[in-house]
């Protein structure tokens, strides 16, 4: 290795010390220590280096909220939805083939899966009381349920709970010897219904199953489940519904 | 990825990581966005991150490919190199020399060429092995140090530039000029 050849490496020698177990350094190292005039460059070179580091370091001031700023990203960014995630998507795909074997041999199993579904689109549609309880305020909505002895213990859609100040209020659905919450939003214009249930109301629909869309009444709806609840959601069209989902 | 990993990787890294975005964007708010990105990104996939010890040249790799992604929507980036513009730089007053000394070297670096200036910022900013800045910017070792030693070269001949005139403030980075010079310190 000649001078030229170790300076080319010797450039990249970080003034930090960082670099000086990298064996990729090694050869070039030795090389300065042995040869003089080598040596008071390498020094040169790592003072002015270090020197540069310093002043860029200054130069460029990290704004001080943000590390609070990326640390609350905590409470807003949501997990990737499992159907994104391969391992758990594979294992979905399995139970989605297993349930539609079951669900052709057991047929009954899809009447209480349609029911549930026209029960939930016929009060997406119902005008008078659509609502018993109107607020746009989340916190509101979830107190109001609680004092309903309802569960308020599931997650929102990532669009809904971004747009939470859309939401328009909520009542208690029926269905069957099951209650289900239903929460009003208007996004974008778009009127659509949240409809949570205990999964054990419908205990043959998969646990964690992608949205399941089918038209009901003239709506169209997704169900899936996740944490041991059944959801629905009510929306003009599939478009609609695929951007909250 | 849970909590206190990605606390831990959030306090350790978001410095480096805004100053390599800052060195790639150019501007404060293009740099925060792109760091906000970026551990948005390591909060959706940090699950799948198997080695934990990868976290930090997965977080420089994402936020250069998020930077990239950026580019190809724009339908152009402004990018002048010093000559073309020199002509029509105003004189240097005082004020601005007093300026130019704490921001010239930053100006220096975002005014390269960007295939010289990432290695330049890593180099600077972080502390990422070569052999991980090359698998990053997908070139061979032999390649980098060659973007690093030009990219040095334009660095240095830019700082020379902004320290020419005698009513401007010299910018005292180089040792030896700076036991020589009267106007410091």
């Amino acid at each position: 290795m000649n001078n030229q050849e170790a300076k080319l490496i010797l450039q990249a020698y970080r003034p930090n010390g960082q670099d000086a177990s990298d064996p990729f350094f090694a050869e070039a190292l030795e090389q300065a220590r042995r040869d003089p005039d080598l040596k008071k460059w390498f020094e040169e070179e790592t003072m002015l280096n270090g020197r540069i580091q310093g002043r860029l370091q200054a130069a460029v001031p990290v704004p001080p909220g943000l590390k609070l700023e990326l640390l609350a990203l905590r409470k807003t960014v949501r997990l990737a939805p499992w159907w994104l995630q391969p391992t758990k998507l594979a294992a979905v795909a399995l139970v989605l083939v297993s349930l539609g074997t079951i669900l052709l041999l057991m047929p009954q199993r899809t009447t209480q899966l349609a029911s549930f579904r026209d029960t939930m689109a016929r009060s997406s549609l119902q005008k008078q009381g659509h609502v018993e309880f109107e607020s746009h305020d989340i916190a509101s909505i979830q107190q109001w349920l609680q004092s309903q002895n309802m569960q308020t213990n599931f997650d929102l859609p990532a669009t809904l709970q971004a747009r939470a100040g859309t939401a328009q209020g909520c009542r208690v659905v029926d269905w069957k010897d099951h209650e289900a919450t239903m929460i009003c939003f208007i996004v974008n214009g778009e009127h659509m219904d949240l409809f949570v249930m205990d999964r054990a109301g419908l205990p043959d629909f998969p646990e964690n199953s992608a949205p399941q869309f089918a038209r009901a009444d003239g709506l169209m709806t997704a169900m899936w489940t996740g944490d041991g609840k059944v959801y629905l959601l009510t929306g003009q069209n599939e478009a609609a519904l695929e951007k909250i989902l | 990825m849970n909590e206190l990993d990605y606390e831990q990787a959030v306090s350790s890294l978001y410095e480096g990581l805004y100053r390599f975005a800052f060195s790639l964007a150019g501007t404060a708010d293009d740099a925060a966005e792109l760091t906000q990105e970026t551990f948005a990104r390591l909060l959706v996939k940090g699950g799948q991150l198997r080695d934990h010890s990868k976290v930090k040249s997965w977080l420089f790799t994402t936020l250069y490919r998020i930077y990239l992604g950026w580019k190809r929507r724009e339908t152009s980036l402004p990018h002048y190199e010093i000559a073309a513009v020199e002509s029509e730089l105003p004189p240097v007053t005082p004020e601005m020399a007093d300026k130019l000394e704490s921001e010239a070297v930053s100006e220096s670096l975002l005014e390269i060429e960007e295939r010289y200036r990432v290695p330049l910022a890593l180099f600077y900013f972080e502390s990422l092995s070569y052999a991980e800045i090359a698998e990053m910017l997908d070139i061979p070792i032999g390649t980098l140090m060659s973007r690093l030693s030009r990219g040095k070269e334009l660095m240095r001949k830019s700082l020379a530039a902004k320290s020419i005139g005698a009513d401007r403030k010299i910018i005292s980075i180089d040792p030896s000029r700076q036991k020589q010079s009267p106007h410091h310190e």
